[in-house]
């Protein structure tokens, strides 16, 4: 009772995409506001960053994220072999979900919505729509989009 | 006595199979429903309940005809409009029939819920096998001036299968 999953929420206007906070080791800022470089080197670990932006604004036809606001790294806390973070310019907050509030995609279409990263929805208080995101799942589809390769 | 075991005892009644009955023997009750202007029909048994006034919550990568989500009790649930998948025309419905499945979630956008009725069979007309354009029909009759197609809930939701690969 009372297991709550550590989140970054993003406001992403008519609903908040949710990503667990347990799939990072941590965060780093991105110096300058320019274009994002395909690798950065974050607590002596070389990491290959992903670009998370475009693959959202694709997904959910989302307008283009402001240009030169700070770009955040979300150091994925995985074991690979090459290490990536997922890099965004969008505000984000910490915060805390009851695990129970979680509820998975009816059957039809959750093995369609799981290859692209969406594993379950949230209704929030006021009925604001929550997204649960895999980033693991949605990095496959990431690697290779434009502004992310070498 | 649970609601069942009442409904059993009704129609054992006498006289009760009078109106389920048309003079040509066998008939079947169908929950009619109209989507815009137009009518279809479903088993009663399939539709387990009809909600309305809940927001429609959109999802990406889906085909046009599943315009999202509604939140039915706590249980998300994929909401198909018939109006696009028949029509492509969009609508905004204004009651869902949440469908009685027993592995999924699913509801019907609706305008409004017309009646069950007792249709004879005789008057039931089917399509020739494969015929492509009937796929999502099980059958076909004449009702309030309209003729009313019989949803396959089963071809549906295989057509979604499909569209998602």
């Amino acid at each position: 009772m009372g297991d709550v999953a550590a989140v970054f929420r993003m406001d992403l206007g008519t609903f908040d995409l949710l990503l667990p906070a347990s799939d990072f080791c941590g965060l780093a800022v991105l110096p300058g506001s320019g274009d994002i470089p395909a690798r950065g080197d974050f607590k002596g670990r070389k990491y290959e960053l992903l670009l998370l932006d475009p693959a959202l604004e694709g997904l959910f036809g989302l307008e283009p994220c402001t240009a030169g606001s700070e770009a955040v790294a979300f150091l994925a806390a995985g074991r690979d072999e090459s290490p990536r973070a997922f890099v965004s310019r969008r505000a984000f907050e910490i915060g805390a979900v009851p695990l129970r509030d979680f509820r998975l995609p009816p059957r039809g279409i959750k093995a369609s919505l799981a290859r692209r990263g969406l594993m379950a929805f949230r209704f929030a208080t006021g009925q604001r729509f929550q997204i649960l995101l895999d980033p693991g799942a949605l990095a496959s589809g990431l690697r290779g989009e434009k502004g992310a390769g070498p | 006595m649970s609601a069942e075991d009442i409904v059993r005892a009704i129609e054992g009644m006498p006289g009760q199979e009078v109106q389920e009955e048309s003079a040509a023997g066998e008939s079947l009750r169908f929950f009619i429903f109209s989507v815009g202007d137009a009518y279809f029909a479903l088993p009663p048994e399939s539709v387990r309940e009809i909600v309305s006034d809940l927001e429609i919550f959109p999802l990406p990568a889906c085909p046009p005809y599943i315009p999202g989500l509604i939140n039915c009790h706590g249980t998300p649930h994929t909401v198909f409009s018939l109006m696009v998948l028949f029509r492509n025309e969009r609508d905004t419905p204004a009651q869902f029939l949440v469908l009685n499945l027993p592995d999924d979630h699913v509801a019907f956008g609706c305008t409004e819920a017309i009646e069950i009725a007792t249709i004879p069979a005789a008057s039931i007309s089917t399509f020739p096998e494969g015929d492509a354009g009937s796929r999502h029909f099980t059958g076909l009759f004449p009702f309030s001036g309209q003729r009313v197609p019989v949803l396959s809930v089963p071809e549906i939701l295989r057509q979604l299968e499909l569209d998602l690969g």
